[in-house]
């Protein structure tokens, strides 16, 4: 009985808060279908890595042999790029491709939050312990985007990889009532009610075929650490485009990415331990969440103006909300936001190809925190 | 701190290099593959 009762008598306050923590993340992906695939894997993570006692998180148990094989060498957000990259259709950016510079121009969230981690940490003020190699990390969850940020922060060695990935995940969630306000407030009405074409010229067979091996090489070229994730997402998408790999294809949308999902989330959730967890730095790591998110979207509209004025006028200035990555909700987003202004304008297309630009330039900005963080710290 | 501020120039820089020299390439692709007049490629979004 008394052994029973053991796991009880060793349950500590922290614990119990991160027990309810995971329950939580549970009721919101079940009850309120917030990003289920994501927030119940990870709700059900943090709850059995939290008994105590039950051994999970020990060498041998299930969450660290997960984490051994799956986030420590990195696998788990590569084999989910394959997926992303079967997923997603580069016909919008490839289309249109000054779209591309929307997406460069949002990275600046990722810069832009680092900055300010840095200032509160080593960098100034000492309020928290945030190492130069910290705030890059924290930085990258600006790229909105869950694997780039489990890849970055594991590859740094951060010991906040646990909160920053949590903290890139829930994020994406919030995405439709962290960017409206802020794309609201930096365009006029006028700016707003543009109307842009939904038709574009079109791109050959070919060239889709070509677009994801040429984006290899130049990537790859430039910024080499992020071939890794350039190099998985655009294989996916070659399998997509091939048009000889259909089963391949299928297999990595579906099959590929719902086991890599339930093992990620599962780990994921399992490193978030109560003792390491329930500190400050970890909700100010959440906080900046918030600004990493914010500050990208700013920016992605404030160059957006640019191309607006330069365009003649002739460019929406939202679509660059999208180039935040956060694939396709924030270019949903876009598409509502515009459809407010004038209901007969639709963005759909211009913010998908913002928001797929996105999606290579988290990872390029990924690349760049990899080469630049041991020249500069 | 001025490291930092160095790490945000050359993160920027080389993300902007990047994709400038992306979007060459893409506009390239699409000029020297245009689809042939009345052709319909597979999987073309519009």
């Amino acid at each position: 009985m008394e052994g029973e009762l053991l796991g009880v008598l060793a349950l500590t306050w922290k614990m119990a808060v991160m027990i309810g923590v995971g329950g939580l993340l549970i009721y919101l992906g079940i009850a309120r279908e917030v990003e289920p695939m994501l927030l119940v894997p990870i709700g059900m993570g943090i709850v059995l890595a939290n008994i105590p006692l039950g051994g999970l998180t020990e060498g041998g148990g299930l969450l660290s042999l997960l984490r051994q094989i799956g986030i420590d060498n990195e696998l788990f957000p590569l084999l989910i790029f394959i997926s992303v990259g079967a997923m997603i259709d580069f016909g919008p950016l490839l289309e249109r491709p000054y779209t591309v510079l929307l997406g460069a121009a949002a990275q600046f969230g990722i810069f832009g939050t680092f900055f300010v981690a840095y200032l509160l940490g080593d960098g100034g003020l000492r309020l928290l312990d945030f190492t130069f190699k910290d705030a890059a990390s924290i930085g990258i969850i600006g790229s909105a985007d869950g694997p780039t940020s489990i890849y970055v922060s594991t590859v740094l060695g951060t010991k906040y990889a646990p909160a920053i990935v949590v903290a890139a995940y829930s994020y994406m969630a919030l995405v439709p009532i962290i960017q409206p306000p802020i794309m609201r407030l930096l365009t006029t009405k006028e700016e707003r009610r543009v109307t842009m074409p939904a038709r574009a010229a079109r791109v050959s067979q070919r060239t889709r075929i070509l677009f994801p091996i040429v984006t290899i090489l130049v990537v790859g070229l430039i910024a080499p650490k992020a071939t890794p994730l350039i190099g998985t997402l655009m294989f996916g998408n070659l399998l997509r485009e091939s048009g000889v790999l259909e089963r391949l294809s299928n297999a990595a949308q579906n099959e590929l990415a719902n086991i890599v999902t339930i093992l990620l989330g599962l780990t994921v959730g399992g490193m978030m331990l109560a003792e390491e967890f329930l500190r400050l730095e970890t909700i100010m790591i959440f906080v900046m969440g918030v600004v990493a998110f914010a500050v990208g979207t700013a920016t992605g509209v404030v160059f957006g103006k640019v191309m607006y004025l330069l365009s003649g006028k002739k460019i929406n200035p939202l679509i660059g909300a999208a180039g935040i990555s956060a694939f396709p909700m924030s270019a949903r987003v876009v598409q509502k936001v515009g459809l407010e202004a004038n209901p007969h304008n639709h963005l759909l297309m211009h913010a998908a190809g913002a928001n797929t630009a996105g999606q290579i330039a988290s990872v390029v900005a990924g690349g760049a925190v990899l080469v630049l963080v041991p020249l500069f710290a | 701190m001025l490291n930092a501020l160095w790490f945000i120039l050359a993160g920027m820089a080389i993300v902007f290099a990047t994709l400038g020299l992306l979007l060459v390439v893409m506009a390239g692709l699409n000029r020297l593959l245009a689809p042939k007049p009345g052709a319909k490629a597979r999987g073309d979004s519009t």
